[in-house]
């Protein structure tokens, strides 16, 4: 059981790092298509693929030496702000493109 | 044939069970409790129920940020609605639902974990974990949607 959790949540959180790392392989390319890749929000784009591992070892830290339920439960609400945050931060990176010249 | 007086009679009971010695012993009361001031030593424990320090600043804590967290939850739900994976792949789009999924139920399972979690610490610990709760899951995609829709709307004035 000790083992269990921590494994399932990285299955969890390794699920929140694809959209993140195919948008840091994928976005400055379009951004440089369309004439804008100076623009291109790298800070924004390694902030949403640094989030998940960085969450996932809170939630471990923070669930450290409690019962399984309640580490479950930190490893929830960490995976849930994972998604969360690559959410907010891709609303700011559509927020912030400039107009597109292509 | 007993009669009822003799069921009652405590006086008879304490006497009877006592001990040669018990005095010795610190045993003076009468081994037989005394039911009537029982129930009344429970009764008065039950109206003046024992508060740990510190708790009604807790309940305060929890009931004032009940509202924001409620306002988040409604928030997340609107923001999902805003947000399109444009994936075609299946596996894309089903990770996209969960995600989403899990975003909507953010701001509520921080709220629960947040209770949960902080039952025997300061009030000000639960309040300092509420507040970073409510900082950290804005939900950016509706809040940024409205203030372009603002925006729009100031424009077209």
């Amino acid at each position: 059981m000790r083992i269990v959790i921590p494994v399932v949540f990285a299955i969890v959180f390794a699920l929140a790092l694809i959209a993140p790392i195919s948008d840091l392989g994928a976005l400055p390319a379009i951004y440089d298509a369309y004439g804008i890749g100076d623009s291109t929000p790298w800070a924004l784009l390694v902030l949403n693929v640094a989030a998940p591992p960085v969450l996932f070892v809170l939630g471990l830290l923070i669930g450290r030496g409690r019962p399984p339920m309640a580490r479950v439960l930190v490893l929830i609400v960490a995976a849930a702000l994972a998604f969360a945050t690559y959410f907010s931060v891709f609303s700011w990176v559509q927020a912030i493109q400039p107009a597109l010249n292509g | 044939m007993a009669r009822a007086g003799d069921v009652d009679d405590l006086d008879g009971d304490d006497e009877a069970l006592s001990w040669i010695g018990d005095e010795e012993q610190g045993r003076e009361a009468p081994r037989l409790r005394d039911p009537a001031a029982e129930t009344t030593a429970s009764e008065d424990a039950e109206d003046e129920p024992e508060e740990a320090p510190g708790s009604a600043g807790r309940r305060a804590a929890t009931v004032g940020f009940a509202l924001p967290y409620l306002v988040l939850t409604i928030g997340w739900i609107l923001a999902v609605q805003q947000l399109t994976s444009g994936a075609t792949a299946l596996f894309a789009e089903i990770l996209w639902q969960f995600g989403e999924f899990l975003a909507i139920l953010s701001a509520p399972f921080w709220f629960a974990t947040t209770l949960s979690l902080t039952r025997d610490r300061r009030p000000l610990v639960r309040v300092g974990w509420l507040a970073l709760g409510v900082g950290l899951l804005v939900p950016w995609p509706f809040v940024l949607s409205l203030l372009a829709a603002l925006q729009f709307a100031g424009s077209l004035t």
